[in-house]
Parts: structure tokens; C-alpha cells; sequence
């Protein structure tokens, strides 16, 4: 099964979820994997849970959100 | 004239007061969650929530979009397993489920009793039973009749995988024969002309269910699961609103339907947090600590006949659980998957078993070559330079050369012969491992859809006694 994070093409076994392909992710792009997950969302812009199943040619997209206060000082 | 007139405009009045007095605005309410997962903590929260939109909405119905079993010890472990989810089910007077591709987890004969067991029906259209004697009742698609002669059509369908079957281990699907989803839909559109409201409930997941709603008319609503997907604001799609509300009961999907005269003119979803809901069904929460008190994670499945201590000990017996699973000839699980430092000798129970394997990895199957089982186990020793794979079906030493990365590795197949560098084996490894280590491969790989927990419970049950005090199946030596 072939599915995509962020236009990364990964080829995963049948049954995979996206937990998985995250893993198969960062390991392609030999980084750690984070401790703190990113948001994954669709190519509808729907949030994913990281249990969910994955479909054959599936987008995934992750979003790294950080808090930073020194933007918020002025508020 | 003027009584003429009089007349006329008596039955003009009378046409009016009486398009008005039957004109007839209907609101239906459709709650719908899906991939359940067997996480029942939630139900007398969910239940408490249905309740307190019912006192609001006449018309309110319950679905599921299917796996309602399996992810949880509770339920799977249930001497009649998922027996506690349905009951539950049945308890917040669910209207339906389609079939999902974790129903067959507990085999065909374990649906069929659930299907039993169940005051609703499970749908799917996209089955054939090619056996007509062992059929299951699943039906293609159910009417649901309301107050005011509103009738609600549902139409089932399951998702199925590239090899054309849904994702279990296909020894639970003998006798049946699956259809694409979205194919077969469209030979069921005729729903549409029967019923009010036109809804499919689907397992096919999110992208699909935007396939289906593009090319096809009459949907109204497609309530879906599979892919987990949190639709916060479920939108139209060719006119068909979709919507999927996560899982593991963590969201619910409030859709409201407007009609008049039986014409739906309105529809929309939100997504609601069970959490967020303060109440909870008493009721429910007493079924609940009843069936979350497991005696049975209790149950004694096997006894150690010695400590097992260690990751060798620990990783051989674990694997050889892996290796029991047909058709796995060699197994591999990861140091890091091994949870606990020792099953003392004595009675080993579920729970001991969930404690050394928390983590719901399956089983993954490879077809391999002696190059790429070196290669995996090269590599993995290479992560940190120490062994970090327990093997069955083999045994292997590790070449290190003087930095003590690995070089080599020996690799003796348990008759006692260095493996076959001319032929392929069924290589069984934890999903953990399949996803996160790189090594070179052909075959992509397919969860046998059973944990590698699961498997050591039946091995130990069939095994009765075990005894792994000295094992050691993976070792390094220095390259001369």
C-alpha cells in the first residue's frame, strides 16, 4: 500500500495505520520521531486520529503547532 | 356576484388555512459514532447524551458506522467476546451498524451470535455468502420508520483492501465474497425512491465516501468510519453531506435533518466531545464497573514452569507465540516491545500477558530471503550496537567488527541448518517493527490482523505449560 505524508510517497504493509505511517515517515527522513505528535489531517483538512486505518494513495499532511509566548507579549 | 365572489375566495382562505395547517416541519436527529473500538469507559457518558437530546428532539436515532469490536481486553477477552459492547449498544437503543472489517476479528461463528444478540440490525450490501447454509444476517440496507410515516433508508456498506478483502485475517472470511463499496452503491440508489431520507452508512472511509458522494445522486447523508477521521465540520459533497466522528467514542456526530411534508430541505452536522456532556446513565455506569471488574483478565491461561526473566527469555517465548500463527515461520519482536522484566514462575494470566505486550502491535507477514533477514537483523543490531531482535524459527549470532557495529550475522534455522540462501520464508514481526526499522524488502508486507498479545495467549492455552529458563536465541561474537 502506498500512501503519502506531506508528498512523501511510503510504501507500507496492508493494514497499516497512520501511526505506522508516521513511524515509516520520520524514519524515511531519518529524524527522531517526535514525543509530541503533530496533527495529521487529510486532504479535506479533517484531523486524523493516529489509530485510524489508511487507504491505498491516501494524503496525509502533518502540522506542528508551537506555543510562543514571545508573540503573544504585547497582547 | 358578490356570493360568487364570496365563495371563491372562502375556498382560496380555506386552501391556504389548510396547505398551512399540513404543512408539516419534522426535525430528525441522527447520532451517530463509529470504530467503537470495544472503548466502552465512554457508553454511560454517550447514553447520557443520547437522553438528553431525545427530551429535546422527537425523532432521534442512534447509528454506528461499524468496528465496533476489538482494542479492548474487557471486550475481546469477554468469555463471549464483544458481548459487552453490544449489550451496551442495545442498552443506548442503537437503530443500526454496518458491518466494519474488525467484526469478523472473533471469527464468523462469534458475529453471528453479536448479530443475535443485538436489537438492530448490521448492515452491509457489498457481501455475498457464496455458502448460503453458513450466511450471517447481514442485510444490505434496513428502513427505518418514524412518527408522522417519515421513513429513513440505510444502505451498508464495508471497506475492502486492495487484495479485495477487508482488513482481518482473511482465514475469518471463508465463504464470502466482497464487492467494491462504491460499486455496489450504485446499484442500490433505487433506496432513494423509497424512503425520505437516503443514508449510507459506511465503512469504506472519509476519501472514499467523498469518491461515492461525487458520483452518485440521491444520497443525503453519509455517515462514515474506517479512517478516523475527526470531521469537525462535516460538509456537502455533490449534495451528500458527509460526516465521521474520530473514534474509540470520543466524538458523536449530531446531524439534523429538516423536513417538510417529508421533504428533507435542510441538513447539517456538528461534531460533539462526549467528554464535554456532564451527565451519565447510572444505569449504565453500573454495567459498566461490572463489566470493567474482569475476572476473566484474571483467568489462568498457563503456567510457568520457571521464572521467565529477561528480554531472551521474555523475547523467545513472545515470538514463539508470533510463530504459532499460521503460515509464520520465522518471528522477530523488538527488545523495546517487551514491558515487563519477568513472568514469575506459577500461574500466568491474561493480564500478565497484557502487561508484558500492552501495545496492541499485530502481526505483520513478509515473505523473505536469507539476504533480507540478515539484513534486518544487521540493521537492527546497528541501531544501538546491541541485540535488539528475539527471533523464532532461528537462531543467529551477530559479527561485530572492532567499532562493535555488525558485520554479519550467522543465521541457523531451528533443525540446526544455516538458513537456505535460495528460498523465501514467512517472516511474522510486530507492526512496530515493519513500520520503524529499515531494511530492504520485496513484499510489502500484510498484518495477519491478530496482536502479537493475542497470539501468546493462544499459545500459551494450547501450550499449557512453558518453560524458557536458559533461552537464548540471539548472541554476538567478535569477528577474528
Amino acid at each position: 500500500m502506498t500512501i503519502f505524508i506531506n508528498n512523501t510517497g511510503l510504501n507500507l504493509y496492508t493494514g497499516a495505520t497512520v501511526l505506522d505511517a508516521l513511524r515509516a515517515y520520520y524514519r524515511e527522513l531519518q529524524s527522531d520521531f517526535p514525543e509530541k505528535l503533530p496533527t495529521i489531517l487529510d486532504s479535506f483538512g479533517n484531523e486524523i486520529e493516529t489509530d485510524g486505518s489508511l487507504i491505498h494513495l491516501q494524503r496525509l499532511y502533518t502540522i506542528d503547532f508551537e506555543y510562543n509566548e514571545k508573540l503573544f507579549e504585547n497582547d | 356576484m358578490i356570493r360568487r365572489t364570496l365563495i371563491l375566495a372562502s375556498i382560496f382562505l380555506f386552501s391556504i388555512f389548510s396547505l398551512s395547517a399540513n404543512s408539516d416541519t419534522t426535525r430528525v436527529v441522527i447520532l451517530s459514532v463509529n470504530d467503537m473500538h470495544a472503548k466502552i469507559d465512554n457508553f454511560p457518558r454517550f447514553k447520557s447524551l443520547i437522553d438528553s437530546i431525545k427530551q429535546v428532539y422527537e425523532h432521534v436515532l442512534v447509528l454506528s458506522a461499524g468496528d465496533n469490536f476489538t482494542g479492548n481486553p474487557v471486550v475481546d477477552q469477554y468469555p463471549d467476546k464483544g458481548y459487552p459492547i453490544i449489550d451496551m449498544m442495545n442498552y443506548s437503543n442503537f437503530n443500526a451498524t454496518v458491518v466494519g472489517n474488525h467484526e469478523f476479528d472473533y471469527g464468523q461463528e462469534v458475529l453471528e451470535k453479536r448479530i443475535s444478540q443485538a436489537g438492530f440490525p448490521f448492515l452491509a450490501a457489498n457481501i455475498t455468502f457464496t455458502d448460503k447454509e453458513k450466511s450471517l444476517r447481514i442485510q444490505p440496507y434496513t428502513f427505518l420508520n418514524l412518527k408522522k410515516g417519515i421513513r429513513i433508508g440505510l444502505l451498508g456498506l464495508i471497506q475492502i483492501n486492495p487484495a479485495g478483502l477487508p482488513d482481518t485475517h482473511p482465514s475469518r472470511l471463508s465463504g464470502i465474497k466482497f464487492t467494491s463499496g462504491i460499486e455496489t452503491a450504485k446499484d442500490f440508489l433505487w433506496i432513494k425512491d423509497s424512503c425520505d431520507v437516503f443514508v449510507v452508512l459506511s465503512h469504506l472511509g472519509f476519501e472514499d465516501d467523498v469518491v461515492l458522494a461525487e458520483n452518485t445522486s440521491g444520497i443525503d447523508l453519509i455517515i462514515g468510519g474506517h479512517t478516523h477521521t475527526v470531521a469537525n465540520a462535516p460538509k456537502e459533497f455533490n449534495g451528500t453531506l458527509v460526516t465521521q466522528a474520530g473514534s474509540n467514542l470520543r466524538y458523536v456526530t449530531m446531524t439534523t435533518l429538516c423536513l417538510v411534508d417529508k421533504q428533507l430541505v435542510k441538513k447539517s452536522a456538528q461534531l460533539l466531545k462526549v467528554s464535554d456532556h456532564k451527565g451519565i446513565d447510572q444505569g449504565l455506569q453500573t454495567l459498566l464497573e461490572k463489566y470493567n471488574d474482569n475476572k476473566e483478565l484474571n483467568t489462568v491461561i498457563g503456567k510457568a514452569l520457571n521464572d521467565i526473566s529477561g528480554k531472551d527469555e521474555l523475547g523467545c517465548l513472545m515470538t514463539d507465540g508470533m510463530a504459532a500463527v499460521d503460515p509464520v515461520e520465522i518471528a522477530f519482536q523488538n527488545n523495546g516491545g517487551i514491558r515487563v522484566d519477568k513472568i514469575p514462575q506459577g500461574d500466568i494470566t491474561i493480564k500478565d500477558i497484557y502487561k508484558l505486550d500492552p501495545f496492541g502491535n499485530e502481526i505483520v507477514l513478509f515473505n523473505l530471503n536469507a539476504s533480507e533477514i540478515k539484513e534486518l537483523i544487521i540493521t537492527s543490531f546497528n541501531r544501538d550496537n546491541s541485540i535488539d531482535l528475539q527471533a523464532s524459527g532461528i537462531t543467529y549470532s551477530i559479527v561485530q567488527n572492532e567499532a562493535g557495529q555488525a558485520t554479519d550475522a550467522i543465521i541457523i534455522m531451528s533443525n540446526g541448518k544455516p538458513i537456505d540462501l535460495n528460498k523465501d520464508y514467512n517472516v511474522g514481526m510486530s507492526s512496530y517493527i515493519a513500520s520503524s526499522y529499515e531494511f530492504s524488502k520485496r513484499d510489502q508486507g500484510t498484518s495477519l490482523y491478530i496482536t502479537t498479545a493475542q497470539s501468546l495467549i493462544n499459545f500459551i492455552k494450547e501450550k499449557k505449560e512453558v518453560d524458557y529458563k536458559g533461552f537464548k536465541r540471539a548472541k554476538t561474537e567478535k569477528a577474528e
